[in-house]
Order: C-alpha cells, then sequence, then structure tokens
C-alpha cells in the first residue's frame, strides 16, 4: 500500500476543522497530522510535522492565509498549499495565487471534488473552483492585451467600455465610484495612448484592437 | 447512549464541506444519539424541514445569499415549538457565533427562570459579574 499523504489544516473556525478531519479521515490515503487555527500557529505546525500538503483557509485572526503562504515561501517552503476558503473576493483570490498558493478550492465542494484536488495539487498540478475559472482567465486576458497594444490601464479600459456604452462623464464617474475629473483624467491618457483626439475615435481604435466589447 | 434520548438535528449551509462534515461528526458522537433530519442549504428548504420535522438543534451556516441571517431569526421567534439554533458563518470569524432557545413555559416557570436570574449564586458565571465578592 502506497504511504498515506499526510495533511496539515488550518481554518479559524474549530467546528469546520474538526468536520473536515472526520471527513479526510474516511479516505484511507490521507493522514491527518496537524491543525491549526491560524497563520502563526500554521507556521509551527508545518514547521514540525513537514506535511505533505496543507489545507488553508484565507480569512484567519493573527495571521491570515495569504500572509502565511507568503512567509513560507519567502522561508523557501514548497509544500504543496491548497486553499480552502468562502471568499470569493479577487483580492484573496489573487493574493494566494501570487503568493504562491498551489491550489483555490470553494468550502462548497463535495468531499470527492477535495479528495480530487488534494492528489493533484500532491501531483503539482494547480487547481481552482470551478466558479472561478473564468474570473481568473479574463484577469490573464485583460493584463495580456494592453501589454501587446497600447499599454492602458485596467481602470482605462473599464472607462473606455464605458465611453463604448453611450456614457457621459458624469455618468463614467458614477459607474465607476470615482470623481468627474479622475474619469477626464483617465480619457485624456487614453487619448494620449491611443493617439486619438476625440471619444468616437478611441471607441473606434479600441474596438478594432480587440481592448473593448462591441457595446451591444 | 442506548437510554439517552435522539434529538433531532437540521444542518442548514451551503458549504457542503462544512454540512457534511459537521452531519458526520454528530452522528458519530458516543455520549447522544442523534438523528440528522435534514441537510439543506436555502431558507426555503429550511423551513419546510422546521416545520414538517420539527428539529430540537438546528445550526445554520449563514452567508445572507442563500440563507440570510435576519430572515431565519424573523422566523425562528414567530414559530412556538421548543427548539434550539445555534448561528454562525464560514464568511465571519471562526470566534462568532449566536445561539438562541426558544421554549414555552408557564407562569411560575418564568417566575424561577427570572430567580435564577437574579440570584447570583444560581449562576455559574456568578463571579464574573460580581467581582467585588472576590476582593
Amino acid at each position: 500500500m502506497p504511504r498515506k499523504l499526510r495533511l496539515v489544516v488550518v481554518d479559524d473556525h474549530a467546528l469546520f476543522r474538526a468536520g473536515l478531519i472526520s471527513l479526510l479521515n474516511n479516505f484511507p490515503e490521507f493522514e491527518v497530522v496537524g491543525e491549526a487555527e491560524d497563520g502563526r500557529q500554521a507556521l509551527k505546525v508545518i514547521h514540525t510535522q513537514m506535511p505533505d500538503l496543507v489545507l488553508m483557509d484565507v480569512n484567519m485572526p493573527i495571521m491570515d492565509g495569504v500572509k502565511t503562504v507568503t512567509t513560507l515561501r519567502q522561508a523557501g517552503n514548497k509544500v504543496p498549499i491548497l486553499m480552502l476558503t468562502v471568499s470569493q473576493r479577487d483580492e484573496d483570490l489573487f493574493g494566494a495565487i501570487a503568493a504562491g498558493a498551489d491550489g483555490y478550492l470553494l468550502k462548497n465542494a463535495e468531499p470527492e471534488e477535495l479528495r480530487s484536488d488534494i492528489f493533484n495539487v500532491a501531483a503539482g498540478k494547480g487547481v481552482l473552483s470551478p466558479e472561478l475559472t473564468k474570473r481568473v482567465l479574463h484577469a490573464v486576458v485583460r493584463r495580456q492585451v494592453p501589454a501587446t497594444s497600447s499599454n492602458l490601464s485596467e481602470r482605462e479600459i473599464e472607462v473606455l467600455q464605458e465611453m463604448a456604452r453611450g456614457k457621459n462623464t458624469s455618468a463614467i464617474a458614477k459607474a465607476l465610484f470615482i470623481s468627474e475629473n479622475t474619469v477626464k483624467t483617465h480619457i485624456r491618457r487614453i487619448f494620449e495612448k491611443l493617439d486619438v483626439h476625440t471619444r468616437s475615435e478611441a471607441i473606434s481604435k479600441a474596438i478594432q484592437q480587440n481592448l473593448i466589447r462591441k457595446s451591444g | 447512549m442506548p437510554n439517552s434520548p435522539v434529538r433531532k438535528v437540521l444542518i442548514v449551509s451551503s458549504h457542503a464541506l462544512f454540512s457534511k462534515g459537521l452531519q458526520q461528526l454528530l452522528t458519530q458522537h458516543t455520549n447522544y444519539q442523534v438523528q440528522i433530519v435534514g441537510v439543506v442549504s436555502t431558507l426555503e428548504a429550511a423551513q419546510q424541514v422546521m416545520a414538517t420535522q420539527t428539529p430540537d438543534l438546528t445550526i445554520v451556516d449563514y452567508d445572507d445569499e442563500q440563507v440570510n441571517r435576519r430572515e431565519f431569526i424573523e422566523q425562528f421567534i414567530q414559530d412556538e415549538q421548543q427548539q434550539r439554533l445555534v448561528l454562525l458563518s464560514l464568511q465571519e470569524g471562526g470566534d462568532q457565533g449566536m445561539v438562541y432557545e426558544r421554549r414555552q413555559v408557564v407562569p411560575s416557570q418564568i417566575d424561577s427562570w427570572l430567580e435564577s436570574w437574579f440570584e447570583p449564586s444560581s449562576s455559574k458565571f456568578s463571579s464574573s459579574f460580581h467581582p467585588k465578592t472576590q476582593e
């Protein structure tokens, strides 16, 4: 029989942690060798137990999951880490990925899905909840397109998209929760970067370069 | 354990790893018998089970999208049969939660309930509420 995967579970919800460990113990391939309720505890447990994989919550007191992953990676620790969270916030998702997490799974996953994802992460693959995949793909595209064409920022593209919907400066400011002066600054920079002089030219060029979608 | 009453429990959560883990924890407990009368993920489904199965305890992991905390409490205080309710949220800190107990009593029970509250010696929290007595 192959060696069991040694896991550490990190989550501040005691009831969730206990239930998760109970579920993991159903699988003969896993052995939970440690648990922690915050990032600082986790660093100690991981250092002591040297697990094969860590299941880590994002939002925790004292030291959150992203900070814990960052600390581990900066220390040269390469243990596979699967974030297990309810948070679908961009800053948590992208923060965890940027910090060096190997997977990001939501707690609405089924136990069998978790089992499969643990094996994948332990084997060096990345995993992502299906609900979040599209968001990551969009982010990749939005970061790449300006870099390869006109160097527009994400915010400038958002302003352009609102312009293409026919909104004036005031409406764009309201839609993006920024001041009208800020909108005007964005528009001036858009004109410079696209080398255009009018809004309609900017919209037309942005559509040609696939920077924005045609407004339906 | 064989003589202990069977406690009926309803679990409300849209997070499968939480609800299934909790279900397993409760049913494996050796000190009491638990019957899980439902594991549901929405307020509507919870209300249906509460009306038909009358659980002794309902554990709610609210997320305010599928299970709204305020709506759940409003529903809870409208009914009358004896029941305990635990409200917690995986989205909020792990150290936060609320418990409620709903039961009908006759007037004399209200008196004794109030007496036990006013009488410091009957409360296990009395030392916390009366720090001077410890000086």
